[in-house]
């Protein structure tokens, strides 16, 4: 039976960018072989830095044993860069 | 997007769709172990861990494997659980942390009532190893 856990928390982005056009500021989703997947407006809201680009969607990871568990917990975490957010203060 | 509010680092939680998880924030010790008894004997989920995970706060597994629409209707009957359900509702999956977070310590198991043969077992299962990791203390 397949069992999942999630590895949460705000990371630098790896396959996105960041991209300029007409004076308003984008943010261009791809995928890991740089297939355009969508486009969002950059908003001053947001509370993370441009230049620092993260992202907080969690990972999903898959196991079937717990040690294969914190084998790919440890893999996981270790491809990622964990960053602190920056919080907009309201 | 979804924000999970982790200040620094990563956490990792045990994420199921065929049981039933709660958080039970804000609340004493007597109201959380209230509410598991009463849903475990309303909805018969054969047994149920209480877990510690902050200070008002704590985690219930239930051990009986159940639908997702059997899942809803156990998390929406009592309005203390409704503020969590709607929010895993959102993600598609229910999630409890099993690692430190914002400088809060791991869960910690307070409670073990009844059977521990399913969905019990395979949250004790991580528990467990992750709990022995000292990479994750």
């Amino acid at each position: 039976m397949k069992k999942f856990l999630k590895v949460y928390g705000t990371r630098k982005r790896g396959h996105r960018e960041h991209w300029k056009g007409k004076g308003v500021y984008k943010e261009v989703r791809r995928d890991k072989k740089g297939r355009f997947i969508s486009v969002k407006k950059w908003s001053p809201k947001n509370p993370i830095s441009k230049s620092v680009r993260s992202e907080m969607q969690p990972l999903i990871i898959e196991y079937s044993n717990s040690k294969e568990a914190l084998a790919k917990v440890r893999e996981t975490v270790k491809e990622w860069e964990w960053i602190t957010p920056m919080r907009v203060k309201s | 997007m979804t924000h999970e509010w982790v200040e620094q680092g990563y956490c990792v939680a045990f994420v199921t769709v065929k049981g039933v998880l709660l958080d039970l924030d804000n609340m004493t010790f007597k109201k959380a172990k209230w509410i598991a008894e009463t849903l475990m004997k309303k909805f018969r989920l054969e047994g149920f861990l209480l877990i510690r995970s902050s200070c008002r706060s704590y985690h219930a597994v239930f051990n009986r494997y159940l639908t997702w629409k059997k899942i809803t209707e156990v998390l929406f009957c009592m309005h203390e659980c409704i503020r969590y359900a709607v929010q895993q509702m959102h993600n598609g999956h229910l999630a409890l942390r099993i690692s430190p977070k914002n400088g809060k310590n791991k869960p910690k198991i307070l409670m073990e009532v009844g059977k521990q043969d399913k969905l019990v077992k395979d949250y004790l299962e991580l528990f467990n190893k992750f709990k022995k990791a000292k990479d994750f203390c």
